[in-house]
């Protein structure tokens, strides 16, 4: 209820901030019903910089997030209260409410899941534990020990902020309403750009399987469909009408894009090169087309900018751990960044056995809009629903070259959500996570298509067969936790018992924190640590996502042990399995390295649930002078 | 919202007319060809996305 209930202060004072800073740039949009949407959605993104700016000087606390609530509420509230009045007097739920049912029912039931503590996926790796490292500290706190520190983006920040506020409920609620703001965008830009329903499109992408696992595990990926969605609208809105305020629009909503995922960047760029063709094609001397191009260039790097510039401060590189060759980067090399991509590259061929393909590779880039709809399940480790983009898109897209009504807007719509994808998918990671806004994008595009290819009646039957379909699977993604987070939501589990039921990494952490001495540090021996369930200060050693302990120059235990005491580790955990591993070379010798370790220079404290506790012995005498003579 | 007419986009992908009645025969003859086409494509899609989840494919 609490969280509730500060979900939405935290939503009036965004939505109010995110008003009054787009009045102060002249980029409110000219829809007076559509300004509470783009408002609030503009707000969170700031919330997200302001969460940053307070972390950078240490306070990230209730009281100067409060002040600064009162602030952009003082500022914003009157276009605030105008925006609401106008958005209902719009709203129209004659032909809508059914989707707008079928939509809360599934919002009811995500809830339900985001009052249970996180289980599972980059949440408890790191979209939910740096945020919460930050919350605890009042602060930024250096993390050289995992580069996972370093990819915090606009949307993390919004989370630290509701963790410094409440805890993790609500800012998992934070990252639903980046969802429920996505849809939304979406149906407007359906249906106020494209002449479709918007009703239609926001409910088919609600309901997407893929749309569940985002909704209950947070993550950036929301974001950048909901400023992608709006970017598309405002992009097309100022086509039509050449407006300065819907150019200024595009720029701040695309820039917040680029803002929330380093592969958000692409969003931006899109825009820029659909706003530097129009402005070629147009009768505008070249001089004067140049100072709108920097008017969107600079405000959109403005609004994606806050956490590329801390990156670029704490590391020398704003992409880090990426773009090494060209920015280099503090605890990181080029060997790092070698293994990484051959990890990656490892990954990918795991799972594109689930085809019985291999990773893409020059035209075989062609199957991945079919393999991503028919085989999601071959790009990671999950069932084929929890990655499942549905039928709906790949079916009618190719029915846009029949639209005749708002005949561009369709097509470059699709066009961009095409070019969106194509692009992560050959230059990035072709993976049903990562392509998700150019998808969203795709899917608009499709309905006004499908409703020209079908005809009324049909159209509205395939709808609702694909609804049905997206509803079938998604519940299929129920098991095995939704009862139990029932159970703890209506106060029948306790939230521990719910995490040792089914988070054998709980199971182990619950009994490791008991271990370890509130003084003491534990080093964290495993390739991708998840280390949410952590509540003892640590450090994470991986020779996959770190180079601060640096595997390529330490051979033996004892340098590996005098690295960890430099480090004040008191204790180390360590994931069994890792001391098998032999995936490659290095992977074996840091085994080696890590057996010789644990068996030379520690103690064993407890095993259980596939990880085991240890205490690191004391220097010796003469170990401890010959470091000392070292250092 | 009414729809407007494009500032900057005056070019051959604006608008076509959407009469059917202006639409030569032999046009209507490619789009009806055309429509058959892409509902066979669509039809495809989803029996084969279906088939998949029912083990079937």
């Amino acid at each position: 209820m609490i969280d509730a209930l500060l979900l939405v202060l935290v939503l009036l004072a965004a939505a109010a901030g995110g008003l009054a800073v787009l009045r102060l740039m002249g980029a409110l949009p000219e829809a007076e019903d559509e300004r509470g949407l783009v408002g609030l959605a503009v707000g969170l993104g700031l919330a997200g910089a302001l969460g940053l700016a307070l972390a950078a000087v240490s306070a990230l606390r209730p009281a100067p997030l409060g002040v600064a609530a009162a602030l952009a509420l003082a500022l914003g509230g009157r276009d605030l209260v105008f925006a609401v009045r106008a958005a209902i007097r719009a709203t129209n739920l004659r032909s809508a409410w059914p989707f707008l049912l079928v939509c809360a029912v599934v919002l009811a039931v995500e809830a339900t899941a985001m009052l249970a503590p996180p289980i599972g996926g980059d949440q408890t790796k790191y979209h939910l534990v740096y945020p919460r490292l930050y919350a605890e500290r009042g602060g930024l706190v250096a993390t050289p020990w995992s580069f996972w520190g370093q990819m915090q983006f606009l949307p993390n920040f919004l989370f630290a902020i509701g963790f410094a506020l409440r805890g993790d409920v609500l800012a998992r609620f934070l990252n639903a309403m980046l969802g429920v703001l996505a849809a939304l965008a979406l149906s407007r830009l359906v249906g106020r750009r494209l002449g479709g329903p918007g009703a239609v499109a926001g409910a088919l992408f609600f309901t997407l399987p893929i749309t569940f696992s985002l909704m209950t595990r947070a993550g950036a990926d929301l974001a950048v469909v909901l400023y992608g969605a709006l970017a598309a609208s405002a992009l097309l809105d100022w086509m039509d009408t050449g407006r300065a305020s819907d150019l200024r629009l595009v720029a701040v909503t695309a820039g917040l894009a680029g803002g929330s995922k380093v592969m958000g960047l692409l969003v931006p760029a899109l825009a820029g090169l659909v706003v530097v063709v129009v402005l070629l094609r147009s009768e505008l001397p070249v001089r004067r087309a140049l100072g709108p191009v920097l008017a969107f260039g600079l405000l959109a790097f403005a609004c994606a900018s806050p956490c590329y510039v801390r990156n670029a401060v704490d590391t020398g590189n704003p992409l880090y751990p990426f773009g090494y060759s060209v920015f280099g980067g503090r605890h990181w090399s080029r060997a790092a960044s070698e293994y990484l991509a051959d990890y990656y590259e490892q990954y990918q061929t795991t799972y594109a056995a689930r085809r019985d393909g291999a990773p893409y590779a020059g035209v075989e880039l062609a199957r991945f809009p079919w393999d991503l709809t028919m085989h999601p399940e071959s790009f990671e480790n999950a069932a084929r629903q929890s990655l499942d983009v549905g039928p709906f898109a790949l079916a009618f897209l190719p029915a846009v070259l029949l639209v005749r009504r708002r005949r561009r807007a369709v097509l470059l719509t699709a066009a961009l959500g095409v070019a969106y994808a194509s692009v992560i998918a050959t230059a990035a990671w072709a993976h049903p996570r990562y392509v998700v806004p150019g998808v969203a994008l795709a899917l608009a595009a499709a309905v006004p298509a499908a409703r020209t290819l079908l005809g009324a009646r049909v159209f509205a039957a395939v709808v609702a067969l694909t609804v049905a379909g997206n509803l079938a699977l998604t519940s299929r993604l129920l098991r095995p936790l939704w009862s139990d987070q029932v159970r703890v939501a209506t106060g029948r589990l306790a939230p521990n018992t719910f995490l040792r039921r089914h988070s054998p990494r709980f199971a182990f952490w619950e009994r490791a924190n008991a271990a370890i001495p509130p003084d003491g540090r534990v080093l964290v021996l495993e390739k991708v640590p998840h280390p949410y369930y952590i509540e003892r200060p640590y450090v994470l050693a991986s020779y996959l996502e770190q180079g601060l302990v640096d595997y390529r120059a330490l051979r033996e235990p004892a340098a590996l042990a005098t690295a960890a005491r430099a480090l004040g580790v008191t204790h180390v955990a360590l994931d069994v399995s890792a001391l098998d591993a032999s995936g490659d070379p290095f992977e074996t010798d840091v085994a080696r390295l890590w057996r010789g370790f644990v068996g030379s220079e520690t103690d064993l404290v407890l095993r259980a649930d596939g990880f085991a506790l240890y205490a690191l012995r004391p220097a010796s005498a003469f170990a401890a002078r010959k470091a000392a003579a070292r250092g | 919202m009414q729809p407007r007419r494009s500032a900057f986009f005056p070019s051959s992908i604006d608008e076509a007319p959407a009469s059917p009645g202006t639409v030569g025969a032999e046009r209507l003859g490619v789009t009806t060809g055309a429509r058959l086409l892409l509902a066979a494509w669509a039809a495809a899609v989803y029996l084969a996305y279906w088939l998949g989840y029912l083990g079937l494919r």
